[in-house]
């Protein structure tokens, strides 16, 4: 506040001196603002310039959401899965074809029903050098599962389901013990990736969210909240699963992600070379970037499942006749490829085909606007019905596209747009009638989708269902571990669904990643995990 | 005189913090939406004790006035307390992360703004209804009236896609980052005698800078040029003129120093709308800043991440204008502050 | 007091013949230009039902993304060209005149009532009312509106009612000020001492006496204030949380077209362009209309 203090007067001095003074005032601000947030500006004194080596020989992937953590235990965000998935490494991992692959683990028994063996990789070792034990197995998973006191609880703890502890054997074998049969334990373990004890200890919950490490390909360098994540190749990197060659470290020196939500910007991005990977196109733009001439266009089916749902439990579509009129008012298949341009597939229900026991037999839908009258007649809604749509912001093409053919089926559905998770806690209430929204199943088996919604006290049953044989039928298919009694009891479970209809439209769209064509070895997975560990860049000149 | 005016205006500074708190949380507690829900998102089987148990880890049990209480004495000391959505981390070091970057384009702006609106305020008002004065005229009537949105949108289009010639998102070219410093890529690249660095940080403010500016410049230059042609046309402009000064000295020494004394006010008018419409330009550049972070903060009832937000908008706010009062003063004798 | 005078004196002439500011607006040419293509508007915003040449919300599968007729590929079905869901551009802009006319009329309308109301209430009787008022005020001008919009359309999901309420939330502030400051000045004046004198009561005072005189300059603000607002409220939909997604709307529109601004420009482009030209319109139409009413601000 120099200079502030002086005298008035009307010399050309003085004038100096009063502006200069007043520049101070202006000057003081934001000096002042940083003071109000007393001290938090001087952690990041040691923020150092990235190496340019680095920059030059990374990969660059427009995201297409922001990550909050980095904390493998404490996120439920498939962005932040694939990222921290290059930096940690899981037990089990899956390779670009789904199929379940040994990562940390080497093998793995079962000993009775409820008793899981895992056998280490020996010779793995951490960023920080520390060598990879049974030890930090142990504590991931207690972590997860809610065994250690004075942590908060984890989100993903019921991705491990009946898992109730873990047990150390030696310094490479661990046993994972659950509270009956769990026959699909090991598909689950890919959405866990182990961190090491002694590191977390040391920096505390918070330092290990913003830092982790792991026994992964890449190291982090920074992450600058809403602006990047920046990792580098991990050199003493043990090479991944052997059944995923090369068993190398990384080719990329490094990889820069970059959160940019709106799909505009980041395909504007990928055009202009400013990212060599564009996360998640959306599909009526897929067939732009394939005439974009440094990029194209990589592609994969997707494991998520969107649908329109009924609330069962309220007028009007308490009703099965009203909800049978909505399967026929509209059917996903010319939407999807007028809209979607064919990068989606309409399904007959919940699961996609890839989906253990995907039930071939159930009939495809069919737009039928005479019946879906008729229908609507029988149930007391002559002259049409007017309904609501919710959906999310990112929904709300396809919502609309809905609402127009259902206009030719008397149905007038006005579209309502909500923030994701705002919708979300409503869809849990049962508070809405008709919605468009989706559920992702990226585990492609029926317990990640099925009970979550349609069990009575499914804790995402957005519909009020309540069918007791369901419920039967999805408690018996949890614990059964013979494969073959499994995809029986869901088939049925499928067919049953259908006959209720508490959803309609179904259909998966494409994954579908934008990639430069100095990337090589870049694989769309349906999964939409990003593992760098293969890729390389072409070098320019 | 200036110490106690100065002080007096920081005091003032206080019951508008505490009136700007209490609407924000006001807004943010009696609307539906749960920070809870949204914290747990689309994690599993949730039992109401662990709901509880978060509840109660973020004070969110007590009563809404004794919360309120709470936040203030804490805020009076600079402690916002915990992020909800920016998991294990402080509002105020989510914010000092983010701060920089706005700080650096609303400078940008700020600086692009004025030497865009004056040297054209002053060259059009020397011949008033000549070729340039129409075509600088039309444009700030245009750059009033465009969508900042829209503006942002067609930039991006123009040069940063069919031209090439700036870039579209980020602040600078990750291999020449500055060693950290201030925060600001220009001024650390600078302090590091870096020029490349700082060209690339320029360029990467150039487009959301100038989408930012143009409301602001052209309400500038619209003042600057009426005021500048009154001020031309009074009696010791034409003396000075008669007296034999070189036109280049009458202009400026004499008509611009007064000209300016009413553009001041404006332009910190204007530069509290420049602050706000950086919510709606770093969303659609995706810009790393405080308007970004608002916007999602928002989104997930961050209700301790939205106040510091909106606190530091309304500081600026206040500053702005208290300093274009004493830039006021300063410039012109006449008045006295008080 | 002698400033008070003086501007009753520039004031008197003008606001007392009619005629003679409507031939002071007929002679300023630009602004009549802008009156009439803000008539315009609002005449295709008030007739969009009767002139559109298609259901606005109606989707044509077979036409998605079909160019202006101009260009090769276009149609003269679809003269403005359609969007991503085959909806045609022109009839969706009508009907978007339309919306954005509505809420511009209906906030300026709100926001002049409560901000004159509260703005002579202050400048007549001072005393604590003023000082509170001042308080708000301050208050409320250091307050960033948007993060209000967003906080209240978050919860809400996009209704007119809260997004009225969002677009006003701040707005009345400007009326608030010029009627609390000419009614400041009125106070004083001879009429109004006058009128007191001859044991007018305070109503009278204030609506039958002092707000005649204060009213032009708060038209010009309202025109002002109106452009303002149609930017907010197509930024608002932009962002997703303005007008609902069944109403066209021209900010909606632009945001819809976004991903699209490459390959198809038209669909961002002319909405963006009817927002530019009705807020200019409106802009120079305010300006003309100050120039005549308010003298004080002339150029």
């Amino acid at each position: 506040m120099r200079g502030v203090g002086s005298r008035g007067g009307h010399t050309r001095r003085d004038f100096l001196k009063r502006s200069v003074g007043a520049l101070a005032v202006v000057g003081a601000g934001p000096s002042l603002l940083t003071g109000l947030l007393a001290g938090c500006g001087r952690r990041q004194a040691g923020q150092r310039a990235l190496r340019a080596d680095l920059v030059r020989g990374a990969l660059s992937v427009a995201l297409d959401a922001d990550v909050q953590t980095l904390d493998p235990a404490m996120h439920r965000s498939r962005t932040v899965e694939a990222v921290v998935r290059n930096v940690c490494d899981g037990l089990v991992a899956r390779d670009a074809e789904m199929r379940y692959v040994p990562q940390l683990a080497e093998s793995w028994e079962l000993e009775g029903d409820t008793r899981w063996v895992f056998r280490l990789r020996k010779g793995v070792t951490f960023h920080d050098g520390s060598a990879f034990t049974a030890d930090d197995v142990k504590f991931t998973i207690d972590r997860i599962i809610g065994a250690i006191p004075g942590l908060p609880p984890s989100p993903r703890k019921d991705l491990l389901g009946p898992v109730t502890g873990t047990e150390v054997l030696d310094a490479h074998t661990v046993a994972i013990i659950t509270d009956g049969p769990y026959p699909i334990l090991h598909k689950k373990l890919v959405f866990q990736e182990i961190c090491p004890r002694a590191y977390f200890e040391e920096v505390g919950p918070d330092e290990f969210a913003r830092k982790p490490i792991g026994t992964g390909p890449f190291r982090l360098v920074e992450w600058i909240a809403g602006e990047r994540i920046v990792v580098e190749r991990f050199d003493e990197y043990y090479g991944g699963s052997p059944e995923v060659p090369p068993v190398e470290p990384a080719k990329l020196a490094g990889v820069i992600f970059r959160p940019l939500e709106e799909a505009a910007t980041r395909l504007v991005s990928l055009e202009a070379q400013e990212v060599d990977v564009a996360v998640n196109v959306p599909s009526d733009q897929a067939d732009r970037v394939d005439t974009f001439p440094t990029a194209h266009l990589s592609v994969a089916q997707g494991t998520r499942t969107h649908f329109v749902g009924l609330n069962c439990a309220r007028k009007p579509f308490s009703d099965r006749r009203v909800r049978e009129a909505m399967r026929h008012a509209v059917d996903p298949k010319p939407i999807v490829e007028q809209f979607l341009l064919g990068r989606a597939r309409a399904l007959p229900g919940m699961l996609v085909p890839m989906a253990f026991s995907y039930d071939e037999s159930l009939p495809e839908p069919r737009q039928d606007p005479g019946r879906a009258r008729a229908l609507l007649r029988q149930a007391g809604y002559a002259d049409g019905l007017e309904v609501t749509l919710d959906c999310e912001a990112t929904d709300k093409r396809m919502a609309e596209a809905i609402a127009g053919v259902m206009a030719g089926a008397g149905v007038r559905a006005e579209v309502r747009v909500w923030k994701k998770d705002n919708l979300l806690n409503q869809l849990r209430r049962q508070e809405r009638d008709m919605f468009l929204t989706s559920w992702g199943n990226s585990s492609l088996d029926p317990s990640g989708i099925l009970p979550v919604l349609f069990r009575s006290d499914g804790y995402s049953n957005f519909f009020g269902y309540r069918n007791g044989t369901v419920d039967r039928l999805l408690e018996e298919a949890d614990r059964a571990m013979d494969p073959e009694v499994r995809a029986r009891k869901y088939v049925e479970v499928q067919r049953i669904l259908h006959a209720d209809i508490p959803t309609c439209f179904h259909f998966a769209q494409e994954e579908l990643y934008g990639v430069s064509d100095r990337v090589s070895n870049f694989r769309a997975r349906p999964d939409g995990m990003l593992p760098m560990h293969d890729v390389s860049l072409a070098d320019e000149a | 005189m200036w110490g106690r005016f100065v002080g007096h205006r920081l005091l003032q500074l206080i019951p508008v913090l505490i009136g700007v708190s209490f609407i924000v949380f006001l807004t943010m507690h009696l609307t539906p939406g749960d920070p809870i829900e949204h914290m747990l998102g689309q994690a599993g089987r949730i039992t109401q004790a662990q709901i509880d148990e978060l509840r109660s880890h973020y004070g969110l049990d007590r009563p809404l006035l004794v919360q309120y209480g709470l936040f203030l004495g804490n805020a009076a000391v600079g402690d916002f307390g915990p992020s909800y959505s920016h998991q294990g981390r402080s509002v105020s070091q989510v914010v000092a992360e983010r701060f920089p970057a706005t700080l650096e384009l609303t400078l940008f702006a700020f600086a692009l703004g004025i030497m865009l609106a004056i040297p054209a305020g002053v060259v059009a008002s020397l011949r008033p209804h000549g070729r340039f004065d129409r075509t600088a005229t039309v444009t700030a009537l245009l750059g009033i009236s465009m969508p900042g949105f829209w503006l942002g949108i067609m930039l991006m289009i123009v040069f940063g896609l069919r031209l090439q010639w700036l870039p579209i998102s980020g602040r600078i070219d990750l291999a020449l980052v500055p060693q950290y410093v201030t925060g600001l890529h220009t001024v650390d690249s600078l302090l590091a005698g870096d020029g490349a660095a700082f060209w690339s940080a320029l360029k990467h403010l150039a487009l959301p800078g100038l989408a930012m500016a143009a409301p602001m410049a052209a309400m500038v230059m619209r003042m600057v040029r009426s005021s500048m042609i009154g001020v031309l046309g009074q009696d010791y402009v034409q003396f000075a003129r008669a007296k034999g000064l070189p036109e280049r000295d009458v202009i400026g020494k004499h008509a611009l120093r007064n000209a300016l004394i009413p553009t001041v006010n404006i332009v910190a008018l204007q530069t509290g709308l420049l602050l706000s419409g950086n919510m709606i330009i770093e969303t659609v550049f995706q810009y790393p800043g405080l308007g970004k972070l608002a916007v999602d903060a928002i989104a997930a009832a961050d209700y301790p991440l939205v106040q510091a937000v909106v606190l530091i908008y309304a500081v600026s706010y206040v500053l702005l204008n208290l300093a274009a009062d004493v830039l006021h003063a300063a410039l012109d004798p006449r008045v006295r502050l008080a | 007091m002698s400033q008070s005078v003086t501007e009753d004196e520039i004031l008197a002439p003008v606001a007392g013949t009619a005629p003679g500011m409507l031939r002071l607006l007929v002679g300023n040419r630009v602004a009549v230009a802008a009156g009439i293509v803000v008539l315009l508007f609002v005449a295709a915003g008030l007739l969009a039902p009767a002139i559109a040449p298609h259901d606005p919300n109606l989707q044509d599968p077979s036409a998605i993304r079909v160019p202006p007729f101009w260009q090769s590929g276009g149609s003269s079905t679809y003269l403005l060209g359609t969007d991503s869901l085959g909806r045609d551009l022109l009839s969706r802009m009508l009907y978007g005149a339309r919306i954005s006319i509505l809420l511009g009329v209906a906030v300026v309308l709100i926001t002049l009532l409560v901000g004159t109301a509260l703005g002579m209430a202050a400048g007549y009787f001072r005393g604590w009312f003023d000082a509170v008022m001042s308080r708000v005020v301050d208050t409320l001008l250091a307050f960033p509106f948007l993060i209000f919009a967003l906080a209240i359309m978050a919860a809400t999901g996009p209704n007119l009612v809260a997004l009225v309420l969002a677009l006003a939330f701040k707005g009345w502030v400007d009326f608030y000020r010029v009627a609390r400051g000419d009614v400041l000045a009125a106070r004083e004046a001879d009429y109004v001492a006058a009128a007191r004198g001859l044991g007018a009561s305070t109503p009278y005072i204030l609506l039958g006496e002092i707000l005649p005189n204060i009213i032009p300059p708060l038209i010009v603000l309202a025109t002002l204030r109106m452009a303002t607002i149609i930017i907010a409220e197509a930024s608002l939909s932009f962002l997703g949380i303005g007008v609902p997604p069944s109403i066209p709307a021209w900010g909606t529109m632009v945001s819809d077209g976004r991903a699209d601004v490459v390959s198809a420009w038209w669909i961002a482009t002319f909405p963006g362009l009817a927002i530019l030209l009705l807020v200019l319109s409106v802009n120079l139409f305010g300006e003309g209309l100050r120039d005549v009413l308010d003298p004080r601000m002339r150029r």
